[in-house]
């Protein structure tokens, strides 16, 4: 039975056939997404529902686009994610290479407590972190929005950037300190450069994530002046009515910035900027 | 310039990696630094150049204390056992990095670059980037970004370890005329004695931090004074026996085993009049085969090494090894007869595996 089960594995036919199972039923959803914001609105109340739209329209996104203010989440989403990836990194950068490089008694314990804040489900923080906002007038700004996805994805970017450095070779720091660096300009301009590649996709997954946060948006913003698209897409779903079609446009042009970033990054990897850095 | 180490100590945390290192390194000298590793030879290469901060003691640079000098202010050149080139960076801007730093201006950086390369053989590639060049090129850019601002101390960490055997023999020729040529001070870490033996004016021998021994090649390996640099120095490693001293006749004889009986000569008589067992040394290449004076031994292995045999025999419980031409053809289980040159033989005390013979 064993062998058999081996001899079927074996077969690059079974891998293929494994993935198309499970990409099917990931992208099922975004594919019925994607289908559904090229129907008209009376086709997306249709039962039993149809798959294909029976005559292509641009209308949804023309809606979204021209006649509702999702332009105005989007830009509130480009301000929010540009502002929390900056201090993330900016932050980040200097913690993570301080943890890695100059280790000092608890510096172990510092990076333990920045991973801790992630072990409490965001949701029980709400309240705590609405307070804080409230008493320092902060609800319904930009601010606000950058500081709770900082303190969201602040801990996962050093975490990240840490294991970066921990690698960095050690020899390469030295090496430009004698050449006349000081440890800060070291570190600005051969370590940066170097793990630029790792460095940008931190800073690429800091953007998204901080794009498709939902919660925090929602809670801590309710003017559609701060409101970033996530939640934008929400004013879709009216009490009489859920316009399917336009929250599935809205999904569709919200994904497209996340679709581009990582095609880039996948290209930037490739280039692997670090070879020859040190013979190994 | 002249380096004075002055009871040079580095402990991380309980560990003591270098331990009390005194030593004086001449104007335009070259010292190699020779150890197995982990023995605190890099930490105290590392303390020189400024990266590391003694625990104890003062590093003198032509009498100056340079404790807290920071490195750049230290007027050293390094070269790493990775190159540690800046791989975002070309031939050209890595070489002339030090002189950017110094805000140099371009043209000199130019000038200069071209010829630090074209002095290293590697004028033709300062436009490519280091991962497009050979580990040999790599190792021309490093020597050139370490010299390119005219140190006045060249310090080696291990520079040829990354390097095939043939080119690191050349290289070994080459850094060792460029130093004379340039007459820098230099420091040169190595575990691979060899290097040091061919390159160095001087060598410290350290093991487990301490220094063992600061003399030059030829006293390191004719009067090695511990019986760790016995050793460790000397290619391949010196035969060593337990045996006792008896005194006949007003003359000193050791007993390696098998009943045999060497007669010590009067260079070779231990300072110390010693009782009981001591450790005996003799290098290969003073065992000889002797058809008159030698003794009776056969043959336990024969290893071709080129241009010699390396041949193993047994006398009592130990390996003796020593070299022959290959010419002989010598075979397993041959029968033959071998003499030691006892004017060559070394003397080691067992416990405080100090030499007897020189201290």
């Amino acid at each position: 039975m064993r062998k058999i089960i081996a001899r079927i594995l074996e077969k690059p036919l079974t891998s293929y056939l494994l993935l198309i199972i499970i990409l099917s039923i990931m992208l099922a959803p975004i594919i019925f997404t994607a289908l559904t914001s090229f129907k008209t609105r009376a086709e997306t109340f249709r039962w039993p529902p149809s798959y294909f739209p029976e005559k292509l329209t641009l209308e949804a996104y023309h809606e979204v686009l021209f006649r509702s203010p999702i332009a105005r989440h989007l830009l509130n989403s480009l301000i929010i994610a540009i502002g929390t990836t900056t201090i993330v990194m900016i932050g980040g950068l200097f913690t993570a290479f301080g943890l890695s490089q100059y280790k000092f008694r608890g510096s172990k314990t510092v990076l333990l407590i920045f991973i801790a804040t992630r072990i409490i489900p965001p949701i029980s923080l709400l309240v705590p972190f609405y307070i804080i906002m409230s008493v320092l007038r902060l609800i319904n700004t930009y601010a606000c929005l950058m500081i709770v996805n900082t303190f969201l994805w602040y801990p996962f970017a050093i975490w990240m950037l840490k294991s970066f450095f921990d690698k960095f070779p050690r020899e390469l720091i030295d090496s430009a300190i004698v050449d006349g660096c000081t440890r800060t300009s070291a570190f600005l301009k051969i370590v940066i450069p170097v793990s630029a590649v790792g460095i940008a996709s931190v800073a690429i997954i800091t953007f998204l994530w901080t794009w498709n946060e939902f919660l925090y948006g929602i809670i801590f913003s309710n003017t559609r002046a701060v409101q970033p698209i996530t939640v934008g897409a929400h004013y879709f779903v009216g009490d009489e009515l859920v316009q399917w079609d336009s929250i599935a446009a809205t999904a569709i042009i919200t994904a497209l910035p996340g679709i581009i970033l990582f095609s880039i990054a996948q290209r930037a990897i490739v280039k692997g900027l670090t070879a020859g850095a040190v013979k190994g | 310039m002249k380096v004075n180490l002055m009871n040079l100590t580095k402990k991380f945390g309980p560990v003591t990696a270098v331990e009390r290192i005194n030593l004086d390194i001449k104007d335009g000298e070259f010292v190699a630094f020779l150890g197995p590793s982990g023995c605190g030879k890099t930490t105290t290469l590392l303390m020189v150049a400024g990266i590391y901060k003694p625990s104890e003691g003062d590093i003198f640079f032509d009498g100056q204390q340079v404790n807290n000098f920071p490195p750049k202010d230290r007027d050293i050149g390094m070269v790493f056992q990775s190159y540690a080139l800046y791989p975002h960076m070309s031939v050209f801007q890595n070489l002339s990095y030090p002189l950017l730093l110094k805000k140099r201006p371009k043209d000199e950086m130019k000038i200069e670059a071209q010829r630090i390369a074209d002095m290293m053989g590697i004028g033709g590639l300062l436009k490519r980037k280091p991962g497009q060049l050979s580990g040999g090129q790599q190792q021309r850019v490093a020597l050139g970004r370490a010299l390119i601002k005219k140190p006045k101390l060249l310090l080696f960490d291990e520079p040829l370890s990354n390097l095939d055997a043939r080119l690191r023999i050349s290289m070994r020729g080459e850094i060792k005329k460029l130093q004379k040529d340039l007459g820098i001070t230099s420091i040169y870490v190595t575990h691979d004695q060899i290097e040091a033996l061919t390159m160095a004016d001087r060598i410290a021998v350290i093991k487990d931090g301490i220094l063992q021994a600061y003399t030059d090649p030829e006293n390191l390996h004719d009067r090695p004074n511990t019986l760790f640099i016995a050793e460790f120095i000397g290619n391949p490693p010196m035969n060593l026996f337990d045996v006792e001293i008896q005194s006949e006749g007003g003359k000193l004889f050791a007993n390696p085993g098998d009943g045999l009986k060497l007669a010590i000569p009067d260079s070779r008589k231990p300072k110390k009049t010693v009782k009981g067992r001591v450790r005996m040394g003799i290098r290969p290449q003073n065992i000889h085969i002797d058809s008159k004076e030698g003794f009776d031994t056969r043959v336990f292995l024969v290893e071709p090494m080129g241009r010699d045999d390396l041949i193993v025999c047994k006398v009592g419980n130990t390996d003796v090894h020593f070299l022959v031409d290959p010419i002989m053809r010598l075979k397993m289980e041959d029968s033959i007869k071998l003499k030691f040159d006892m004017e060559k033989s070394q003397f080691f005390d067992t416990e405080t595996e100090l030499s007897l013979l020189w201290g």
